[in-house]
């Protein structure tokens, strides 16, 4: 294929595009409607991180001005934390709406994460909220099929196709001359958005701009793989269809497919292949296990029983009360760490559950390039499952230290006999205890244990290539 | 002629095949919301029991201490699920259908969610509202986008001018034809929903239906407003598909955007920092003031005096539990508004908007919609407080646990009466439906 064939096919094809006034304003109205989205998107972000910011100060504040207390107490004021989204957000929201807000963390007790945005929106909801992501993935399709549907179709009926090729350009030539046209039409789409996404996150001023730049260079280029496939798309069932009409059909059908039942008809069998527990069902069985295995608050429970025969023999003394330490600190941290091992192995069991389901989104990705688009999105905005992830572990883990730290102040401080040390410690302590601060999961751990998304873009940049190839064999003229 | 018209109309495969295939959607939709319901009902049975084995376990455990027990004990309230709900799932997969409350502090434990995977929720539910809002409308564009420039690009339109009488009534019975197919469809699934689920024939479902059917009308007379500027299949294709991703995409997410940013809902996070406060706050405050608002809420406990001294009371202790819920009431009160703002707001665009509206009014009459969960929210807080009112003279009078009749602490159901002004249900589908027909007459008187 000569080169200069090909670039002339492109910049035909280009020009032609954006010759159309229809093209231009649909351009015009596209970015502006993007812009718009990342400007309320900004706004809103900055109103939430106040609020959250200044919940998350007062939060510390009352847990430092707390008066001296017995720490069993202050295990059970326990800390309140709150979610912060990426500020790519902004661009794409993810499945953040659907996200609890905040936890309670105490002693014994494992709370969900509460107040979703969604949950708090009502039914308009299920129509999603708007985001640029949402336009480039669903909108800017559509649109690339209803300019492009005729690119090969329109050609034939006009009976220009068969000029071209008595002109001396091969059917490849053709094929991928239109394809990269289209394509290079379609980056207008997404480049004007990259400063603006860049400049917009940075001013946030919540994640490092080597963060950022980081995503974005994960996120543009796959979002112009998608459009070499849609591109592909485009030109390659124009060229199969015997008219415009036809193609356009087609196509419509085709993005329907992508956009509408395939994600929905995955979603709907994940459910189904890998049933979940209902909160009751779950919160009854993990009961009925840490009853089973040893209440710390029954002194009669045959394993606190062996604890404290250990204990005694360990000190060498005959009651409890003779201990050195504080016995019921003792109890308490052992029955920490028994229920929320429980606990967390009957999470780890509903998290599996959902993660086989997402494993099965993911991999859907190989047979809908738009789920594979719109994973590999969230990924790197940072607002996708493995984000949350990550955020309800930190949250319990920092559960976990700040339970068994005031067991551990109890076991040294508090008097195991009634009038030998003061029952409350020095409030001096509460200070000790440090902040809980989220840490945004970063960019190449997420992608270390979800790399099956990059893969599925690679994946239709090769079938991409292949379709045109197959297809410029077959290329009818007439 | 309409007999050939209704042969023209079925001859042609693809339009058997688009209405099968809106048939197979339709059944997914029905199959899905059945499976939803099995699933919520499967665990409304289930609570029952374990509610029973968990009181039984916990009275056995704690048979002298009736304050401690009460600590522990959960009392399942259930938000009744219409059979109607499997049509419209609505917030129904977001929010409970049942939740367990202790008689503790009510504001740490009402916005405990159920466990969902918020991708999946985010995805959203096939349900059969999802067919008729979507997939029925696209199938109705595929039918009307030519029905005019069909003929005018194969050069039969100046026949057909010629020897139908009446260009305007031809068009018109071939769009009845039509929205008497995608009708027959319609109902074929309602009946099929009605007798696989069970649903009951009552006024929700007549409304459900109602609303659903107008809104199938709205498409066609919207249809045939575009057809009628005689424009080419290719445009009208476009302009229809346009109105398609305009109405059910881009403005109402838009919408939700801009909902979310006026009435943002911090209030929610708010209440729960007061609550925390309000109850914790009072362990190292004297213990006067407490009681003193606790017997000013509750006159008939004035009785249970706490002194200043005493090392514990279970008195004092629901008396700090109780002062939780009501430094939070505020924020809370406040945060209820601002969902019934977010509410309001879509309602209003449900006014513009009829698949706004058919989505909206059918998730009112299917109990699964915000009216329902804010009605839910506040019968859950009554419930807890008949709790309350129930244990607290048996805790404060140190009752023995073996003495309360446990059987009658059973799983106790809110229905929903569900409401709706038929005037605002279905004046918007009338008003747009007259106003296109009026504007695509005008245009029709132009045609021959």
């Amino acid at each position: 294929m000569a080169i200069s064939n090909l670039g002339l096919v492109i910049k035909k094809t280009r020009q032609e595009l954006l010759k159309e006034k229809r093209s231009l304003s649909i351009l015009i109205a596209v970015l502006l409607f993007a812009i718009l989205s990342i400007a309320v998107g900004f706004t809103r972000y900055a109103d939430t991180q106040k609020t959250v910011q200044q919940y998350r100060e007062e939060t510390r504040k009352n847990w430092e001005k707390r008066p001296d207390k017995h720490p069993h107490r202050m295990a059970h004021y326990g800390y309140m934390v709150f979610r912060n989204a990426h500020p790519l957000q902004i661009f794409d929201g993810g499945i953040d709406d659907f996200l609890g807000n905040v936890i309670f963390l105490e002693a014994h007790k494992q709370n969900t994460a509460n107040l979703s945005e969604a949950g708090s929106s009502g039914t308009l909801v299920r129509f999603g909220t708007f985001s640029s992501a949402f336009i480039l993935q669903t909108i800017v399709p559509l649109i690339l099929i209803f300019l492009g549907f005729g690119l090969v179709a329109r050609e034939r009926e006009d009976a220009t196709l068969k000029l071209l090729h008595v002109q001396g350009l091969s059917a490849r030539t053709i094929i991928w001359g239109k394809v990269l046209g289209l394509w290079q039409f379609s980056l207008l789409f997404v480049l004007p958005l990259i400063p603006i996404v860049f400049v917009a996150a940075l001013l946030l001023d919540v994640a490092s701009w080597s963060d950022v730049l980081l995503r974005l260079v994960l996120l543009f280029p796959a979002y112009m793989v998608f459009y070499f496939f849609i591109s592909t798309l485009t030109v390659i069932i124009s060229a199969r269809s015997r008219s415009a009409a036809t193609a356009l059909v087609g196509l419509i059908g085709c993005w329907l497919f992508m956009v509408l039942f395939l994600p929905k008809g995955i979603q709907f069998l994940a459910q189904h292949t890998y049933p979940t527990p209902s909160r009751i069902a779950f919160e009854t069985k993990v009961e009925e296990e840490v009853l089973k295995v040893g209440d710390s608050h029954n002194p009669d429970d045959p394993h606190f029983k062996h604890l404290k025969d250990s204990l005694l023999s360990h000190y060498k003394v005959k009651t409890t009360q003779e201990l050195p330490i504080n016995y019921s600190g003792v109890v308490m941290k052992e029955g920490e760490r028994i229920s929320s091992k429980i606990y967390a192995d009957h999470l780890k069991a509903l998290e599996d559950q959902y993660h086989h389901q997402q494993q099965l989104t993911t991999i859907s990705g190989f047979v809908n390039p738009v789920v594979a688009i719109k994973n590999l999105s969230m990924l790197a905005s940072g607002t996708d499952y493995f984000a949350y992830d990550r955020f309800k572990q930190q949250a319990e883990t920092y559960r976990y230290e700040l339970a068994q730290h005031m067991n551990e102040l109890q076991i040294q401080h508090i008097a195991n006999v009634k009038g030998d040390k003061p029952a409350v410690v020095n409030k001096s302590y509460w200070k000790q205890f440090p902040e809980f601060r989220y840490q945004f999961v970063q960019l190449d751990e997420s992608i270390k244990s979800q790399w099956l998304p990059l893969l599925a873009t690679a994946f239709w940049l090769l079938l991409s290539v292949g379709l045109i190839e197959t297809s410029s064999k077959k290329l009818k003229l007439i | 002629m309409n007999n050939y018209l209704y042969k023209q109309f079925f001859r042609n495969r693809g339009n058997l095949a688009a209405l099968l295939l809106l048939w197979l959607a339709g059944t997914v939709g029905i199959y899905t919301g059945k499976r939803f319901l099995e699933r919520n009902e499967d665990i409304i049975a289930k609570s029952a029991s374990y509610q029973q084995q968990s009181i039984a376990k916990n009275v056995a455990l704690h048979q002298d201490n009736m304050g401690l027990l009460l600590y522990y004990l959960k009392f399942n309230f259930v938000n009744e699920t219409p059979k109607l709900a499997a049509l419209n799932i609505g917030m129904r997969d977001l929010n409970p259908s049942i939740q367990g409350v202790t008689i503790r502090n009510l504001e740490e434990q009402k916005h405990n969610s159920d466990f969902y995977n918020p991708a999946n929720a985010a995805a959203g539910n096939f349900d059969f509202s999802f067919v008729l809002v979507f997939l029925f409308p696209l199938v109705i564009i595929a039918f009307c986008y030519n029905l005019i420039s069909e003929d005018q690009e194969k050069g039969t339109w100046k026949l057909l001018s010629v020897q139908s009488g009446n260009l305007r009534r031809l068009i018109d019975a071939k769009i009845l034809l039509r929205l008497l197919a995608i009708s027959v469809v319609y109902l074929i699934l309602l009946l099929t929903a009605v007798i696989w689920i069970g649903i009951p024939l009552d006024t929700h479902l007549l409304i459900y239906t109602s609303i659903g059917w107008l809104y199938l009308v709205f498409w066609f007379v919207l249809c045939r407003w575009i057809i009628s500027f005689q424009g080419s299949s290719a445009q009208n294709a476009l302009v229809l598909v346009v109105c398609w991703v305009a109405m059910n995409f881009i403005i109402p997410m838009s919408a939700n955007l801009i909902f979310q940013k006026i009435y943002p809902v911090k209030e929610g996070l708010e209440a729960q920092m007061a609550q925390r406060e309000g109850y914790h706050n009072k362990w190292d405050e004297a213990k006067a003031p407490t009681m003193q608002q606790f017997y000013k809420a509750y006159p008939q406990f004035s009785q249970y005096k706490v002194g200043e001294n005493v090392g514990s009371s279970y008195v004092w202790y629901y008396a700090m539990q109780h002062a939780g819920d009501m430094e939070a009431a505020g924020a809370a009160k406040a945060y209820d508004q601002q969902l019934k703002h977010r509410n309001d707001a879509a309602i209003l665009l449900g006014y513009i908007l009829p698949n706004v509206q058919t989505q909206l009014m059918g998730g009112r009459e299917a109990g699964t919609g915000m009216e329902n969960y804010l009605a839910y929210g506040e019968a859950l807080q009554q419930f807890h407080e008949a709790q309350r009112l129930f244990f607290y003279p048996l805790i404060f009078s140190e009752q023995r646990a073996g003495l309360v009749d446990w059987s009658r602490q059973t799983v106790k159901v809110f229905s929903d009466s569900r409401k709706s002004d038929p005037l605002q249900l279905f004046l918007p589908y009338l008003f747009f439906i007259t106003l296109l027909f009026v504007l695509s007459n005008q245009k029709f008187k132009k045609l021959c």
